[in-house]
């Protein structure tokens, strides 16, 4: 089985294009090589809108952090350490709800004026003012200029595990963002304090140039950056012919396909980005059963799954949910070696214990008289879920559990998980910057809706007491000993109660070519996320690349 | 004249009822465009991003009557809102953005096939019983073969094996769109493949259409007449038979200039080109509601006067209409 797997709307035949071997295209006109472009895949569309407003939500890849800066870089890769950038200290109060911002003071817009606290100050009561800025949902209460360059942001709650969030906001100029609606304003040209800006524009490529009055100008290399217009499909064949140096995206057969056409320069890096999670409805009585959740993890192969529909790309999902190696020093330190296993025999003994007898077919039967064969609901366009689903009905199908796969439309399957109208479906959830983000969305109960109201998160509905302690203890302190106490009772709760199954990692996709370019991240180089579509890690991997061979 | 009114209000109470629809059909779709958009980030956006996306999006649960008025309003102030899926472009941008690339390649490609498949015909037709009858055969293959599957396999053969022809975008990614003949060159050498395809996948319908019409009319009293009289063969072939015989190919031709607009949602998909149909179908992928409404406005706008049009020329070529109104 070669699955065919695109994340985005697979289009009608598409993998016939994909799939093909021979290099396609004209080579780019020869550029001097001193102006060579970093070329990056980062947005998956054909055609381009002039769009470059960090804060508008269909805005294109690149302003936020390369044009207009943030206090800090952070990526998920290494969250306790992020790199000073507009500010060079932070400090929080007490209790986690005022931090305190020192800024550096030779930062100009690119139009000549200097970046100051006004500009910090605005850019925080403009998160707060402005509900449509506030992507990331943040408490700021205010903030105040101390001076020219200290600002205080105070938040309504404690946001110590949010830092990354706050410092990770792009900072924009009062004098052109307070003269319209910063969340509503298309802009075509954006000015902003970063080590780029854009340069030229059209509907199928861009191209942002370094900005040399920028106080670290010196420290990046590549003087030009590409972004041309490819979608999923078309990506493959350009990356083949390698005109891209730098995307994200599956890459189906990658070694074949793209790796060994220049195996020493191409490669690729999938560290884990979040978890795929099998997702049974708690709110129906039947998944309330610990011992038919246990039975099913067991009797789930996740190394069979990795292998027949991700190629072996990465490894299993840890029991724990957290991905690895991106968030791996994290793991409780009892948990460290251990992996899911799959056992058939305690898991039918279980099933057994527990009451569920098997009908005539084979079927199991719950005690109450439900026949344990559901639709697994998945929506169609995912290839490799399609895929998944079938795995894991052949292999549920050993212990008298029946899924079978059901392709709804994408909209139908997001639409069931939030409204709950499910038994059995798959669902992903984001690791976010720290696991505080990835057990909240998969814990919480703040997520809980009224009746018949659709949920954001948690789409398993576990609603227990003790998740939301612990969550809050990790969220209320900055001390490193109680974090590391709550996470691993968050750590117990996953591998012990099940709330969730994860089956597959959510990987960050991220290939590489170093023809030109070196110094992107790597399994042995693990200092950021390679998608380019990570703001902070972005910013963190041009710096560090360099002309190859020089 | 009256002929002519009678046709306007027809079409007025046409272009209202399309409003109408396009108003209501995208509302009574599943799904939620806010969720829609964080579930495909794909991480990228927070569950947390959801209240700000409807604040910017301004997603209101006014009644029904009030969006249809206010919707209403804005068509008449030329206003097509704002894209959800490029947010905050204006729909407008986009779709003007995108429609040069469909009229170029759709609209260029479509009256090549209709002048070189109605002219084909007309020849066929005169020389009918001869060698010719046996094109016809290969026609109706022609005619039959699913387009998708002609255009892929013309793909990945030409594009991607041979790597004769690009195999998507509007012109060469390295370039800037500038007056000048190696950008001109590129938006030619794009387009060529999918216009072959567009050709090659339609004219043999019009070969058909033609041919039968005019061998039909070949056979009318007043052709036999015409070269009873006497008159040049060419005389009687265009002026008597084939400007007889063409009056359900211009309605066809109306109705496929209508479709242009549209674009070939197929051949731009195929071919990843920037045009209308790729950006509908991106539009719909996305649950893009203005999107998909300004396009659907726009197309069964010309899906109408391309009626309209047909209707009048209808009326230059068969005087009868003219009696008959």
């Amino acid at each position: 089985m070669t699955p065919e797997v695109s994340r985005r709307a697979l289009l009608l035949g598409s993998a016939g294009v994909a799939g093909g071997t021979a290099l396609v295209g004209c080579s780019a006109p020869e550029t001097s090589t001193e102006d060579l472009p970093v070329r990056i895949h980062a947005n998956d569309a054909t055609t381009f809108q002039p769009s470059f407003n960090p804060y508008a939500a269909g805005s294109l890849q690149g302003p936020h952090g390369l044009i207009y800066e943030t206090l800090q870089l952070s990526s998920p890769m290494d969250a306790e350490n992020p790199v000073p950038w507009l500010a060079t200290e932070v400090a929080w109060n007490e209790d986690g709800t005022v931090l305190t911002v020192h800024l550096r003071d030779d930062v100009r817009w690119t139009d000549g004026e200097v970046l100051d606290a006004e500009d910090v100050v605005f850019t925080y009561e403009m998160i707060r003012d402005n509900p449509a800025t506030n992507g990331l949902a943040l408490a700021v209460a205010g903030a105040t200029a101390l001076d020219a360059t200290t600002v205080e942001i105070s938040f309504s709650t404690p946001t110590f595990v949010q830092q990354a969030d706050v410092c990770s906001r792009p900072i924009v100029p009062e004098h052109v963002f307070s003269t319209f609606d910063p969340g509503a304003e298309q802009i075509a040209e954006p000015m902003g304090s970063g080590p780029y800006r854009l340069e030229r524009f059209s509907d199928q490529l861009y191209t942002f140039v370094r900005n040399d009055e920028h106080w670290a100008a010196e420290e990046f290399e590549p003087r030009r950056l590409a972004f041309p217009s490819f979608t999923t499909q078309t990506m493959n064949t350009a990356l083949q012919a390698g005109e891209l140096d730098w995307s994200g995206g599956f890459i189906s057969n990658i070694d074949k396909v793209f790796v060994g056409h220049d195996p020493e320069h191409r490669g690729y890096w999938y560290p884990g980005a979040g978890v795929v999670n099998l997702t049974l409805n708690l709110e129906r009585e039947l998944w309330q059963d610990l011992d038919l959740r246990r039975a099913i993890s067991l009797a789930v192969d996740r190394l069979e799954i990795a292998e027949v529909a991700y190629m072996n790309y990465f490894g299993p999902p840890h029991p724990t949910g957290l991905p690895r190696p991106t968030f791996e020093e994290y793991i409780a330190e009892e948990f460290q070696d251990l992996e899911f296993a799959v056992d058939l025999d305690e898991a039918n003994r279980l099933l057994d214990a527990a009451g569920y007898e098997a009908g005539e077919d084979g079927i199991r039967v719950a005690p109450d008289g439900t026949p344990l064969s559901f639709p697994l609901q998945i929506p169609s366009t995912y290839n490799d879920w399609v895929t998944v689903a079938q795995i894991l009905g052949t292999q549920l199908r050993r212990i008298g559990v029946e899924l079978t796969p059901r392709g709804i439309s994408f909209e139908n399957w997001v639409e069931a998980h939030r409204s709950g109208n499910y038994d059995v479906t798959i669902t992903t959830a984001a690791a976010g910057q720290n696991p505080w983000y990835l057990y909240r969305a998969l814990l919480s109960s703040e997520y809980r809706s009224d009746d018949g109201e659709p949920v954001t998160a948690n789409f398993q509905r576990w609603y227990d007491e003790e998740s939301d302690e612990l969550l809050s203890e990790y969220s209320t302190t900055e001390d490193p000993e109680v974090q590391r106490e709550a996470l691993a009772g968050l750590q117990h709760l996953m591998v012990e109660r099940l709330p969730v199954l994860p089956i597959v990692i959510a990987p960050n996709w991220f290939n590489y070519n170093t023809a030109d370019w070196t110094g992107f991240p790597s399994a042995e180089d693990p200092y950021a996320l390679g998608s380019p579509v990570e703001a902070g890690s972005r910013v963190m991997i041009l710096h560090r690349l360099t002309r190859t061979g020089s | 004249m009256r002929f002519l009114l009678k046709k306007l209000a027809l079409y007025a109470f046409i272009a209202w009822a399309a409003l109408t629809l396009n108003f209501l059909i995208p509302r009574l779709m599943p799904g939620d465009p806010v969720q829609v958009l964080i579930a495909a980030s794909e991480g990228q956006l927070t569950p947390e991003a959801a209240e700000a996306i409807k604040a910017q999006f301004g997603i209101t649960d006014d009644p029904l009557l009030v969006q249809y008025l206010a919707y209403l309003g804005d068509l008449a102030r030329l206003d097509l809102g704002v894209s959800l899926s490029h947010f905050p472009v204006p729909v407008s941008d986009i779709i003007s953005g995108a429609m040069p690339w469909t009229l170029g390649l759709v609209g260029v490609a479509t009256v090549i096939s209709f002048l070189l498949g109605t002219g084909l015909g007309v020849l066929l037709a005169w020389r009918r019983g001869t060698w010719s009858d046996h094109v016809l055969p290969a026609l109706t293959f022609l005619n039959a073969i699913p387009y998708f599957w002609m255009a892929l396999i013309l793909v990945l053969l030409l594009a991607v094996t041979l790597g004769w022809f690009p195999y998507a975008g509007g012109y060469d990614r390295t370039m800037f769109p500038e007056l000048a003949l190696p950008f001109i060159g590129s938006v030619l050498y794009h387009a060529a493949l999918p216009a072959l395809t567009i050709v090659i996948g339609s004219f043999a319908g019009w070969v058909l259409q033609m041919r039968n019409m005019t061998v039909t009319v070949l056979g009318e009293d007043y052709v036999s007449m015409a070269e009873a009289k006497g008159l040049p063969r060419r005389t009687v072939l265009f002026g008597y038979a084939a400007r007889n015989a063409i009056l359900p190919s211009i309605t066809g031709f109306a109705l496929a200039l209508g479709a242009v607009v549209g674009g070939s949602m197929l051949t731009e998909v195929i071919f990843n080109y920037p045009g209308l149909g790729y950006t509908l179908f991106q539009a719909v992928s996305a649950q893009d509601f203005p999107l998909m409404q300004g396009l659907f406005l726009i197309i069964s706008l010309a899906v109408i006067a391309a009626n309209l049009i047909a209707d009048a020329a209808y009326v230059v070529l068969d005087p009868r209409t003219r009696q008959g109104a």
